[in-house]
């Protein structure tokens, strides 16, 4: 166990160690930089677990999160629900939010895996819309309409405290869900993905198995929703559910390397860090523009993403190594 | 073969991975506190996609350049840094951390728009950086300064007014030229579903009528990504009111095409914030004429005062591409900054926060029209100089902490809701296309209807 | 009520010419190109530049809208698609991705602003006591015009019947002698020049701004899932359905609602009858 988990062991120890160094001049920018892309990660890695790994690519996932911290948000914010004018603490209302996307994505989400390939992606896409419109126009008073609700209490405050929040929460879920992938339920879902009525005809009842892989992205999404939403203390529906979340879900997972856990896990800190390391170079909409091209050259030339790199460069290594050892050179 | 290229095309990729993530890191890591012989920085956080962002933007490093040039502040020259917020809330989040840690920043000038505005101020109550914002008025914003003023909310400012004193101006304005002028008593409130538009809309409901006899048959409130406004139209129409008071700030060129297009037989006044770009005839397509915009004070349209000119001329020079006159915010920005420096210099430094913050609310300036900094009689045609452009900020004690001071009673001379029209045909992009047609003293043309308004529905009294 | 009649059957007159592109591409070559009301959103943009920017005249602009519409459907078709037919997913998310960069590139040329595209017919009409702007009933003529252009092309010609062949039965069609690729080419070369005409359309419908492609393609995909993915008679009712639904909510209820019809009706449709109402 601890074998398998040395490598795990490792970056935990090295991500730990690494707020020791702010007195020392280690910018805490880049702190703040892991944080966003610590919750990038959690996302991403939410998304492998059902889509990568089953193939039904879901287009909807920030519904699952938006729900969750829309849950939180409303239930915690400053003037309550009114009336009563009612404040919940935040120990109550942050698994309050899980369990609304884990309710919600089992009531709306889940039975549209009935339908595959892109008509999944569609109905996925067509909840996380129609949510998106009920919270405008369905008693905005209440949800705060197009602009959100500002100010949500905060669970811990400053770049620190933070760090290690998000850092614990997304080594569980990674450790969590790779473990998940690595055993036998992980290896049925991968051959769902490869065809799903070919499992079906070997007797296996996919329908358990998607519903396993759902309920855990459902989870994830949702623990990571209700803690990014208090991290940033504020939410509106344009960012709950924009393209671009979305967008940088799925391009975290597709160019980490689907289906692999620890891919989309590096392909969200990969994402986070590239958009802020054009920033200084790159003027305004230039830099989203090279960013998008960057995901666009990686989806079509390395679809296997940077795991299937990671996989080349290691096999790669080892064949000159076995060249040398058999020829001397 | 094909499989040993891949395999190296993996490593150099990985290679440029490392060194993505690697770079950054080290480039932060040589940046530590600023030694006090090192330039104060200045961050800039904005859409530099839109008019708006932009405007603040160029007039911050105009203002920058001059003070620069002029031997800095307290002696140390002043750095420009900027960071593009877009329109999106978690970019002006990420962007806002940027400036703030990987820049460490002195001071950030804001050109965002409402939502983002509202979605980095958990950050600056963190923070706690001196913040100019120049574009929204958000209540709520200034709502957050006021209650969590210790907190962290003091280091925000805004050199304009919020919502709530805006409404107040355009009730002014419904009163003297709607009302009283025109003869006008019914009317349709029209807004977008902004934390700006509601805000004024929900003044202006509450003012409106007690206070000028005007009565509010219905109000039509549409979202910013309505693409089709014949609905909306037909809604309105079908009130039949004498006067459509229209409130919008984000999505403006859209409603006013389709009032255009679809020749809306009733007159339409209020807050267009486009129709005060030198842009909007060419955004409307060329079918801008008639239209009116009640504005703060610097619009297009008008003569201006000496240093507001300087401004202008400068701006002009250095950039040629859109926005070729700068919004207010540019303005707003650009006194802005000679505030919060002026307060700086009294209180030696940003730092510590109170002592800035004392200085910056003793802020009290008054432009002259035909002077400038200071009056000059000499100068004015009439023999008096006109007190122009007021600027002094709420305290903490009252409810509108830290946004510009409403001066209605005219006694600092603020123009009080000045309004602007486009005139029914093109000429000169920046001359003489628009004029100001409220108030009375600032008045330079005369108002006119668009063609299709029938003239039963024109002028009542 | 008459409004609803009136204005919905103009909306989904558009929205059907907008669609058929999107239903053709994926009847032939069973990938969802996402980018189409990209191109849509481009050919706008085009146009504006060259009749009011360029001062063209309007039959110029309307060429090179559908010009540079049809270079962007073929190009992303050459570009990388021909090699993923097979891989949905991958046509998916990068057609999704490219979209996204058309509207950056776009704002990168346009700036961000909303710019309003002058009416191609001036003026207004009154039918049965309802205004109606020429420029929608010119551009509902046009979209009827071609959506019967298409269907006459896709029964009545050689490469037409190959289209549908291919779309039936694709082993089949490959077999009696149809080369698959040069199909696919045309479809998308005319999927592209009818977002072309679209995108003149929609934008002097409404106005333009780099983030127009969302909503279209939004509508798009209900229209077609409705009426089953590739079906052009069916993207024809589906596209009333939805126009009518979608106005009537935006008249009675409230017009943030727009999408929300169009959107569940697509989801029962979905779950109840995956092939969509007129899907084989």
């Amino acid at each position: 166990m601890i074998r398998r988990l040395r490598w795990w062991l490792i970056a935990i120890a090295v991500m730990c160690v690494l707020p020791l160094f702010v007195p020392l001049g280690f910018p805490v920018s880049v702190i703040r930089l892991l944080v966003m892309g610590s919750y990038l990660a959690i996302f991403a890695m939410s998304w492998d677990m059902m889509s990568g790994h089953t193939g039904y690519i879901s287009f909807g996932h920030p519904f699952l999160i938006g729900l969750a911290g829309y849950v939180t948000a409303f239930l915690s914010h400053q003037e309550g629900f009114q009336p009563p004018h009612i404040v919940l603490p935040l120990a109550v209302t942050l698994p309050l939010g899980v369990a609304a996307a884990v309710g919600g994505g089992m009531l709306f989400f889940f039975p549209s895996m009935r339908v595959r390939g892109p008509y999944f992606a569609l109905v996925s896409l067509a909840f996380m819309e129609i949510l998106h419109r009920l919270i405008i126009a369905v008693r905005p008073e209440f949800t705060g309409g197009d602009r959100g609700l500002p100010n949500l209490p905060s669970v811990v405050m400053g770049a620190i405290p933070n760090y290690y929040l998000s850092l614990g929460l997304m080594f569980a879920t990674a450790i969590g869900l790779w473990y998940v992938s690595r055993s036998n339920v992980g290896n049925v879902l991968k051959a769902i993905r490869m065809d799903e009525d070919v499992v079906e005809a070997s007797g296996i009842s996919t329908y358990r198995f998607k519903r396993f892989a759902f309920l855990l992205s459902a989870v994830t999404a949702g623990l990571g929703g209700v803690f990014y939403t208090h991290y940033l203390a504020s939410i509106n529906p344009r960012r709950a559910f924009s393209a671009i979340l979305l967008l940088d879900i799925i391009i975290s997972a597709v160019i980490g390397g689907m289906g692999t856990i620890v891919g989309p896990m590096f392909g969200g800190y990969f994402l986070t860090f590239i958009l802020e390391y054009l920033r200084p170079y790159l003027f305004g909409q230039w830099r989203l523009l090279a960013y998008a091209l960057v995901a666009i050259f990686m989806v079509i030339y390395k679809p296997k993403g940077f795991y299937g790199i990671a996989q080349d460069v290691a096999s790669w290594f080892q064949t000159r190594k076995r060249r040398s050892a058999q020829y001397g050179y | 073969m094909k499989k040993k290229g891949l395999q190296k095309l993996g490593v150099l990729i990985s290679v440029v991975l490392a060194l993505a993530i690697v770079l950054p890191l080290a480039g932060g890591c040589t940046a530590g506190a600023p030694a006090p012989e090192e330039p104060w920085k200045c961050g800039y956080i904005g859409a530099l996609a839109t008019d708006v962002g932009r405007s603040s933007q160029r007039t911050t490093q105009i203002a920058i350049d001059e003070i620069n040039a002029a031997g800095g502040l307290l002696g140390r020259q002043i750095e420009y840094v900027e960071a593009d917020s877009t329109e999106e809330p978690l970019e002006g989040v990420k962007a806002y951390e940027y400036l703030a840690e990987h820049h460490k920043v002195d001071f950030i000038v804001s050109g965002c728009i409402d939502d983002v505005s509202l979605g980095w101020m958990p950050r600056l109550l963190e923070y706690k950086i001196p913040t100019l914002d120049t574009w929204t008025s958000a209540i709520r914003c200034i709502e957050i300064v006021h209650d969590d003023y210790e907190a962290g909310g003091k280091a925000y400012f805004m050199p304009h007014m919020n919502d709530y004193d805006q409404g107040a101006e355009y009730v002014a304005f419904a009163n003297d030229l709607l009302a009283a002028e025109m003869g006008w008593d019914t009317m349709v409130l029209y807004y977008e579903d902004t934390a700006y538009g509601c805000g004024v809309a929900e003044w202006v409901r509450d003012e409106i009528g007690p206070g000028a006899g005007i009565e509010t048959l219905g109000e039509v409130c549409y979202d910013i990504g309505t693409f089709d406004f014949t609905p909306v139209y037909s809604k309105i129409v079908a009130y039949d009111p004498d006067f459509i008071f229209h409130i919008c700030s984000v999505n403006c060129v859209p409603p006013s095409a389709a009032y255009v297009e679809m020749e809306i037989p009733i007159p339409i006044f209020g807050v267009n914030v486009a129709a005060c770009s030198a842009e909007f005839w060419d955004d409307m397509g060329g079918m801008a004429g008639g239209f009116n915009a009640t504005m703060p004070p610097p619009t297009i349209g008008l003569e201006w005062d000496p240093v507001s000119q300087a401004l202008i001329d400068k701006y002009k020079a250095r950039w040629t591409d859109r926005p070729i006159f700068p919004h207010f915010n540019g303005f707003n920005a650009y006194q802005g900054i000679y505030h919060m420096v002026e307060a700086a210099e009294r209180a030696g430094g940003f730092e510590p926060l109170d002592k800035w913050v004392k200085e910056m609310e003793k802020t009290d300036q008054i432009l002259w029209r035909y002077g400038g900094h200071e009056r000059r009689d000499d100068l004015s045609p009439t023999g008096q100089d006109i007190k122009w452009q007021y600027y002094m900020y709420y305290g903490p004690d009252h409810d509108y902490t830290h946004s510009c001071v409403l001066d209605q009673t005219g006694e600092h001379g603020r123009p009080g809701g000045m309004v602007m029209q486009w005139k029914l045909e093109k000429q000169d992009p920046l001359e003489a296309t628009v004029g100001i047609i409220h108030p009375e003293r600032w008045r330079n043309t005369e108002f006119v209807f668009v063609p299709w308004i029938p003239e039963e529905k024109r002028i009542q009294k | 009520m008459e409004q609803i009649l009136i204005q919905g059957a103009l909306l989904s007159g558009l929205y059907a010419l907008i669609a058929m592109g999107f239903t053709m591409i994926f009847g032939v070559g069973r990938v969802l190109n996402l980018a189409h009301a990209g191109y849509v959103m481009v050919a706008g943009y085009s146009y504006f530049w060259a009749t009011y920017m360029m001062g063209l005249p309007i039959v110029a602009g309307f060429a090179i809208a559908i010009a540079v519409s049809t270079g962007l459907a073929v190009g992303t078709y050459l570009g990388w698609v021909r090699r993923f037919l097979n891989d949905p997913t991958i046509v998916f998310v990068s057609t999704f991705i490219f979209a996204l960069i058309l509207e950056h590139v776009m704002t990168l040329a346009f700036f961000r602003e909303n710019i309003n595209v002058p009416p191609i017919v001036v003026g207004m009409t009154q039918v049965m006591g309802c205004p109606v702007s020429n420029n929608l009933v010119a551009a509902v003529i046009a979209s009827w015009a071609c959506i019967g252009a298409v269907l006459f092309f896709v029964r009545k010609t050689h490469m037409g019947r190959a289209m549908r062949a291919l779309a039936m039965d694709r082993r089949g069609a490959i077999i009696s002698g149809i080369n698959p690729d040069m199909v696919n080419l045309t479809t998308w070369a005319i999927s592209g020049a009818l977002a072309g005409v679209a995108g003149v359309f929609w934008g002097s419908y409404t106005f333009l701004v780099p983030s127009l492609w969302v909503l279209p393609l939004i509508m798009s995909f209900a229209i077609v899932v409705i009426g089953g993915l590739g079906s052009i008679e069916g993207t024809l009712a589906a596209a009333h359905i939805v126009g009518f639904m979608e106005t009537a909510t935006v008249l009675a209820i409230n017009d943030k609602l727009r999408s929300v019809p169009g959107l569940v009706i697509m989801i029962i449709v979905l779950l109840a009858r995956p092939k969509g109402l007129f899907g084989r």
